[in-house]
């Protein structure tokens, strides 16, 4: 379930681009609009949006990764790099992260503030898409993608790239908003995701419209047990999905066989 | 607890610890020399389990670790408690009343280093409400702590007491053990008298039948 519509004769695919349906040829280019205009300000607006907790989300991710020194890890749509910096320190000077992220403003932002926090000679940064990931096959011992996979127009080509250039008995974190179950958060949380946070984007990035597209993108992504299904199907084995803060986000953790 | 909660908690006492650990930089260097090294605690009452990673900045505690450990210490966290704060009576504590697996040499070493730290932790509370502030709560949690054990060790003492002499629902430990005494003696007599009447039933046994 990625949302995307097969065409019918004459017609091109479409996807979902928050509530609107687009054609699969635009989705790209949409998002990179929204992310050109938050990247400046994207930790600010993490930290608000959040609380701060998606730096604890982070952190269980890190957690769960089994990253050790020498290792190879890919963090996909790794924006301004808050698991990179995390990573670079556990893999080592004999070990090596790559920051992917398909708009280069972010990987700029990401850049220039890992750079700042001294870290460097096992970071690279590569501009590059989920869906084609430029990288030899069985190439990583563990890739990640935090909030990330909900903007990726093809979600299951996303998921068999990230299986390809991942090394057998590589494992796949994937950090993602995700559905709640419990009725009151749920509502609590609408009322957050299309008030607050277009609010908040007005005020600080003086665009409301990129956070109504988060929070429509967040309520079109794939739930749970759909997301886990799609990590299956694309050959991941021992898949598995932790709920965090009842279930607004979840990770999901797979390994290539 | 929710693992978003329990994440935030173990992040607040790394923290913490990393925070006092900078203010001992001798204990903090000599703690680097494990980088790369995990250890498990396992407190079996009350139940929780938690792993730290020795880093070349200090130390890394989280819930969930992944990859091989080093050592891993189980026990009561009262116990594992002890082990942390008293410096006079850790060994013993460390010998009698917690498990140990894996590189216990590590373990050692680890305990060593803690035992010889001078974690100052007024100083690290003192540096958000002041000196003054900080040495009461400091003074506080010590005579907290003290008074936890005096009040553990007489509830023992005292529920033992009221089991044994008011109720008399349980023997005391004496009279067991006596009774446990007349009964490996009693069990030793039976023993002894079987192998007398097996001696003395064999010659009938032996003896030729008559008609």
């Amino acid at each position: 379930m990625s949302g995307n519509n097969k065409p019918s004769d004459g017609q091109q695919n479409t996807t979902h681009f928050g509530y609107q349906q687009v054609k699969d040829s635009e989705k790209a280019k949409l998002v990179a609009d929204v992310f050109h205009s938050v990247a400046p300000k994207y930790d600010l607006m993490n930290d608000l949006m959040s609380m701060g907790i998606h730096r604890i989300w982070k952190r269980f991710t890190i957690e769960l990764s089994g990253v050790r020194t020498g290792n190879k890890v890919l963090d996909i749509a790794g924006g301004t790099g808050d698991l990179t910096l995390k990573f670079a320190n556990l893999v080592g000077v004999d070990g090596q992260v790559v920051l992917a992220d398909i708009n280069d403003s972010m990987l700029k932002v990401g850049r220039d503030r890992l750079i700042d926090r001294g870290v460097c000679g096992n970071v690279e940064y590569v501009q590059a898409d989920a869906e084609k990931l430029p990288f030899a096959d069985n190439t990583f011992d563990c890739i990640t993608i935090a909030f990330g996979l909900r903007n990726v127009t093809h979600k299951e080509e996303a998921l068999k790239s990230m299986h390809r250039v991942l090394k057998p008995g590589g494992r796949l974190l994937i950090l993602e908003f995700s559905k709640t179950n419990n009725p009151i958060m749920s509502k609590m949380y609408d009322t957050y995701s299309f008030t607050v946070l277009p609010l908040l984007g007005k005020l600080i990035t003086r665009d409301s419209d990129s956070y109504r597209y988060l929070a429509e993108s967040i309520r079109m992504h794939p739930d749970q047990e759909t997301l886990e299904q799609m990590m299956k199907d694309a050959g991941f084995v021992r898949t598995s999905y932790h709920n965090m803060t009842g279930g607004i986000v979840a990770l999901h953790k797979g390994t290539k066989p | 607890m929710s693992i978003t909660v329990n994440t935030a908690l173990y992040a607040a006492m790394e923290k913490v610890v990393n925070e006092l650990l900078a203010l001992d930089p001798l204990t903090q260097q000599r703690l680097a020399h494990f980088s790369g090294e995990t250890l498990c605690i396992q407190s079996t009452q009350p139940k929780l389990t938690f792993y730290i990673s020795f880093t070349l900045q200090g130390i890394s505690l989280h819930s969930h670790h992944e990859i091989n450990l080093t050592a891993c210490i189980t026990g009561e966290g009262i116990h594992l408690l002890r082990l942390l704060l008293h410096k006079s009576t850790a060994d013993n504590t460390l010998h009698e009343r917690l498990q140990l697996a894996g590189n216990t040499d590590f373990i050692m070493a680890v305990h060593h280093v803690i035992q010889e730290s001078e974690l100052d932790w007024e100083a690290l509370i003192a540096k958000l409400t002041g000196p003054l502030l900080a040495h009461k709560v400091t003074n506080g949690l010590k005579s907290g702590l003290h008074w936890l054990q005096y009040t553990r060790l007489t509830l023992q003492q005292n529920i033992t007491e009221y089991l044994q002499e008011e109720l008399k629902e349980l023997p005391p430990r004496n009279a067991v053990e006596i009774f446990q005494e007349d009964l490996a003696q009693l069990q030793s007599d039976t023993e002894q008298l079987e192998c007398r009447l097996a001696r003395l039933q064999k010659p009938f046994k032996n003896a030729p039948q008559q008609d």
